[in-house]
């Protein structure tokens, strides 16, 4: 069981009671962009086995979206953070990197 | 009121008579000032302080009687006009159950993916949850007696599954034998 930390409401939520809500840190690319950025952003995703990014949404707690840094080898939640930003706190990247050294995910590392 | 729920068993649950309940939005600043105007206080973030629940960190919910609703929400309104805010009288959204006995934290961690060793979860302390299938608001009013606030519109489905969580012959003892 999936259990992470919401940092808005700061409550400890199991993946029931979570909603998914797909990868982090995606640029939008809308009307007036390329055909390959915009096919990108729709459709290109990371599927690591390892470190990974992803939204999460507080949905029947306080209802706000959050980001989780996690491996999804074994699990293990490297840290939660706001989703008021378009790159993973230093914190968060620091405790990945103790226990993944060497780590790196699309431009982060 | 006469139709209200209620069911006994390793606890008693019981719906609450109608109670006056507004969502109030804003900043923390906002929330303060507002609920300073009609005499209270924003509760610490995740607990209630009796009348307020907090709900978000942008969110709570105010408990008033049903009948001065009307006064509450207006004297709301008016503290918050010219601020990014909002006040709506949810009353008839929602409905209480109280839940009573010495069974109340083992009923609800049947049906709550919560934890609810005194530790984590004192009496005062809010949790939005779920309940089973659906949503919920759940505080310990008393260290034996909780209060839940769910969705009107499911409230059968509630006194259902609390039901079966406190059916007589389904004790489990948990928070009983381990005191923590």
């Amino acid at each position: 069981m999936l259990i992470l930390t919401c940092p808005n409401c700061g409550e400890a939520k199991d993946e029931t009671e979570l909603h998914a809500g797909g990868e982090a840190h995606l640029k939008r690319f809308g009307p007036g962009s390329s055909d390959a950025d915009f096919e990108a952003y729709l459709f290109e995703r990371e599927n690591p086995k390892g470190v990974h990014f992803e939204r999460w949404h507080c949905a029947p707690g306080c209802g706000k979206w959050f980001h989780a840094a996690r491996c999804t080898m074994t699990n293990e939640v490297f840290g939660t953070y706001s989703a008021q930003t378009t790159e993973p706190p230093e914190n968060i990247k620091d405790a990945i990197t103790a226990k993944r050294p060497g780590w790196h995910w699309r431009q982060f590392s | 009121m006469s139709n209200l729920r209620s069911f006994e068993g390793l606890v008693t649950v019981r719906e609450m008579p109608l109670r006056g309940m507004i969502t109030l939005r804003g900043d923390t600043e906002v929330m303060t000032a507002a609920l300073k105007s009609v005499g209270f206080e924003l509760p610490e973030r995740g607990m209630c302080n009796g009348a307020v629940v907090w709900m978000s960190p942008d969110e709570v919910l105010v408990q008033c009687p049903h009948e001065s609703v009307g006064q509450t929400l207006a004297a709301l309104q008016s503290a918050t006009q010219s601020m990014h805010a909002l006040a709506l009288d949810v009353s008839d959204t929602r409905t209480v159950f109280e839940i009573t006995g010495a069974a109340t934290r083992e009923v609800l961690a049947k049906l709550a993916p919560i934890d609810l060793r005194s530790a984590q979860f004192p009496v005062g302390k809010v949790r939005r949850t779920r309940l089973a299938q659906i949503p919920c608001a759940v505080w310990l009013r008393e260290e034996s007696a909780a209060e839940a606030i769910i969705f009107r519109s499911v409230a059968e489905y509630a006194l259902g599954v609390l039901q079966s969580a406190a059916h007589p012959q389904a004790a489990v003892g948990y928070f009983a034998s381990n005191k923590m």
